[in-house]
């Protein structure tokens, strides 16, 4: 692909896709300076895979899937770092703590949506998040290992709940400022 | 099924029979419906609150394009040279290629490329010997990795840096392990004059005698455990102390040994460099090592050596990867790397700066004609202590060189108390500080025992009241001095008892004092005390000849022994300070103002 086409495509993608792509990263990271970087890796990656006349059938799919990969790559990474040497040793090196990072509990606290996703079980908040990037079910059922129906079962509870929390229940039932501390079961 | 209906995901079977549902259920077209308004609700607010606010993508799509031209401005020319290539004629391709061909089969068939392994390794040694041999400094730095890849993944890594004068005069090098820590050096700044510092046996760096290093190559390493080929390693680093790394010269004396095959290989290295390779390998009964040295094909310089020994249980790797080798010319040296960091050299021990009556002598006051008086005597002594090196003295010449490692069982138990008490430290640290601690106390003691031994009645006789002064300063500061090290060395022992371990210790302490002795004999049962305390010390600590069987009973005997031996030295303090009194009262012919009052801290 030439660069003016991989520009236009990365540009459209970006526009459609940015906020999603970081709200999603955030969520699964809990760190917002981490969940930029492995977004704009994502772009920059899909970018260089086009110039190169790789063929990427789905690229939305394909950017959420990068971003997925890059967490857990994090993830590992600080995990096998907190059984070295600790998590301060990841920051020593300039990493960004996985844990630690008040700027994206502040994020997520303040950012209404995260906040509406913050009754839902982790997994069900990921699939909402895919599904906010416009994923098929399929798409997302690949992403996270299961099948199309799980996936819409998934998508229906976590749709009730939201309406439940929607109908105006007190907000002190759901504004818990909850921000996923934990390894997502599928990044283990 | 209603959510996947309503984004289009069911199969067709499946919508028409929801669809024909949902025409009869008004309760499932009322879900549905809530379910289509929460979707959209959901998607609204995430259409109308960007993540991180309005600017932030803005910012990051700048970054991106920033990003895009760096990176269209990098890919241009390969682009550029690719069109190039595409857009040359057919014939001419095939006449460059066929000229290529042509000239590679002439190479090839003169043996070019091919380069004979014993004439690179032969050269790689003369040029080796060259840099080593030469007047300037030779400077190393090697980055040595230990694996064991099977059966399980473990790594172990450090850094030599070497630095050695061609004319054997100076030398320095530092072994630092894992994250950068010191763990042994020696120097040696002239000849004659050389430090070695050890952690695991004594903290600070020691004076010791230069002797002949072993020739010692990394094949004499043998182990079948992954520590024993760590500390094989290390022992490596140790006993070729004195003389430059010879990275070709050991890879030569490994592939000079019999039944061993050599190779030459030349190759570019990932990051484009030409690399020539030379591979030896021994294939024995229960095991194989194979040594591969990676060369600059140009200057001969080794970058990388790699000894791999593989049995049927094991794999070990060692890779000594040569950051660093390089002539300096003599001017360009500091002189003071050549000697120990100021922070290594130990600290006068005492704190004899406290004392209101150190105050520095006139260097007159140390020349005396004929016999020396005793006045004379003691100031010589006091302008000794000032300085430190009153303690010097050797009292445990056996103590330099014993300790090569803490012993197996031992260094466990010390290692599972450490574990129960969660500390950071490791049993070496705890080992080395033990040591440390009993042999400073032990010089202590043997001061106050040498002064003790000096202040005979004679002697004392003749010293005036700024004589009893000075010996009084220096008794003073080497008992304060022995309490500290008594009460650091119990505080340091004490935790590494476990509770269900002490024996039932009874047994009056040995050596104990009738009380009014005088305070010369007082000195030799400190000192005596001092002296086992040290020995069993160095028994349990270090690699002693015969290690005692029991180590909860040794440690127990050890902290019996401090107490006993501070006890003493308070009845030794006491019968000091009412001799000293007695003697400066007859000194000054009976006035009782002409007592020294010490300020206390």
């Amino acid at each position: 692909m030439n660069e003016n086409e991989a520009s236009q495509v990365v540009s459209d993608l970006f526009e459609l896709l940015h906020s999603p792509l970081l709200r999603y990263a955030a969520h699964l990271t809990a760190s917002l300076e981490l969940a930029e970087d492995i977004v704009q890796e994502a772009f920059t990656r899909l970018y260089r895979d086009l110039r190169r006349g790789h063929r990427i059938e789905r690229p939305k799919a394909w950017l959420f899937c990068v971003v997925r990969r890059e967490t857990g790559r994090h993830w590992r990474e600080a995990r096998a770092w907190g059984v070295m040497g600790g998590l301060e040793d990841l920051e020593d090196r300039g990493e960004p703590a996985l844990r630690s990072a008040p700027d994206a509990d502040r994020f997520l606290r303040e950012d209404e949506v995260s906040r509406l996703l913050s009754v839902l079980s982790p997994r069900e908040a990921e699939v909402v998040l895919l599904r906010l990037g416009n994923l098929t079910y399929r798409e997302i059922g690949v992403e996270l290992g299961l099948g199309v129906k799980s996936v819409g079962t998934l998508l229906a509870r976590a749709l009730r709940k939201l309406r439940r929390v929607l109908a105006g229940k007190p907000e002190s039932e759901f504004v818990t400022g909850h921000v996923q501390k934990t390894t997502p079961r599928a990044l283990q | 099924m209603l959510i996947a209906r309503a984004d289009g995901e069911l199969p067709s079977r499946e919508e028409s029979r929801v669809v024909a549902h949902l025409q009869q259920c008004w309760e499932c077209r009322g879900r549905l419906a809530e379910l289509e308004e929460t979707a959209g609700s959901l998607a609204q607010l995430a259409a109308r609150n960007p993540f991180g606010g309005p600017n932030r993508a803005a910012e990051a799509k700048v970054s991106f394009l920033e990003w895009r031209r760096e990176f269209e401005r990098e890919l241009a020319p390969r682009q550029h040279a690719r069109q190039h290539f595409a857009s040359l004629q057919l014939p001419t391709l095939a006449a460059a290629i066929a000229l290529l061909i042509v000239g590679a089969a002439l190479w090839l068939s003169k043996g070019w490329g091919r380069p004979r392994p014993v004439d690179v390794l032969a050269k790689a040694q003369q040029h080796e010997q060259a840099l080593i041999r030469t007047d300037s400094v030779l400077h190393q730095v090697i980055n040595i990795e230990v694996l064991e890849t099977a059966p399980e993944n473990r790594r172990g890594s450090g850094r030599l840096e070497v630095w050695a004068d061609g004319r054997g005069q100076r030398y320095a090098s530092r072994w630092m392990e894992g994250k950068g820590g010191l763990s042994y050096a020696v120097w040696q700044p002239s000849r004659g004059q050389a430090w070695r510092y050890d952690p695991r046996a004594a903290r600070y760096a020691v004076a010791v005698t230069v002797g002949q290093s072993a020739e010692v190559t990394l094949a004499d390493v043998d182990a079948s455990r992954f520590e024993e080929f760590e500390s094989g390693v290390l022992d490596w680093v140790r006993k070729r102390a004195w003389r430059p790394v010879e990275v070709i010269g050991d890879f030569a004396r490994f592939a000079a040994r019999g039944g061993y095959a050599l190779e030459a290989q030349k190759f570019q290295s990932a990051d484009g460099r030409p690399v020539l390779r030379l591979t030896t390998r021994w294939v024995g009964p229960r095991a194989a090592v194979e040594f591969v040295l990676e060369l600059d094909p140009d200057s001969y310089r080794p970058r990388l050596q790699q000894a791999t020994y593989r049995t049927a249980e094991r794999v070990f790797i060692i890779r000594l990867d040569v950051a660093r080798y390089e002539r300096v010319p003599q001017a360009r040296i500091e002189p003071a790397v050549f000697v120990p960091e100021q922070a290594l050299l130990a600290p006068h021990p005492r704190p004899v700066l406290t004392s209101p009556l150190l105050l520095p002598l006139p260097p007159a006051t140390l020349v005396t004609q004929g016999p020396p008086s005793a006045e004379a005597e003691v100031e010589t002594m006091f302008a000794s202590h000032l300085s430190g090196a009153c303690v010097a003295n050797p009292v445990a010449p056996a103590l330099i060189g014993v300790h090569s490692g803490a012993i197996d069982v031992i260094q466990r138990r010390i290692e599972r108390r450490l574990r129960a008490l969660d500390s950071r430290r490791t049993p070496g640290e705890v080992a080395g500080e033990a040591v440390a601690l009993a042999t400073s106390g032990l010089q202590e003691a043997a001061e106050i025992r040498r002064l003790a031994e000096w202040a005979t009645p004679e002697k004392t006789g003749q010293l005036d009241a700024h004589g009893w002064r000075l010996l009084n300063a220096m008794i003073q500061d080497h008992v304060a001095s022995l309490r500290n090290w008594l009460s650091a060395t119990r505080g340091l022992l004490d935790p590494l008892l476990s509770g269900d371990g002490i024996p039932n210790m009874t047994s009056p302490p040995h050596g104990s004092k009738a009380k009014g002795e005088p305070w010369a004999a007082g000195a030799l049962h400190v000192f005596s005390h001092l002296e086992r305390v040290e020995r069993r010390v160095r028994e349990v600590f270090m690699h002693a000849e015969h290690p005692p069987d029991d180590v909860d009973r040794a440690i127990s005997e050890i902290l019996e022994d401090l107490p006993a031996a501070e006890q003493e030295l308070g009845w030794l303090r006491a019968e000091w300070v009412l001799a000293m009194r007695r003697g400066v009262e007859l000194a000054s012919g009976g006035r009782k103002d002409a007592h020294p009052r010490r300020k206390r801290n």
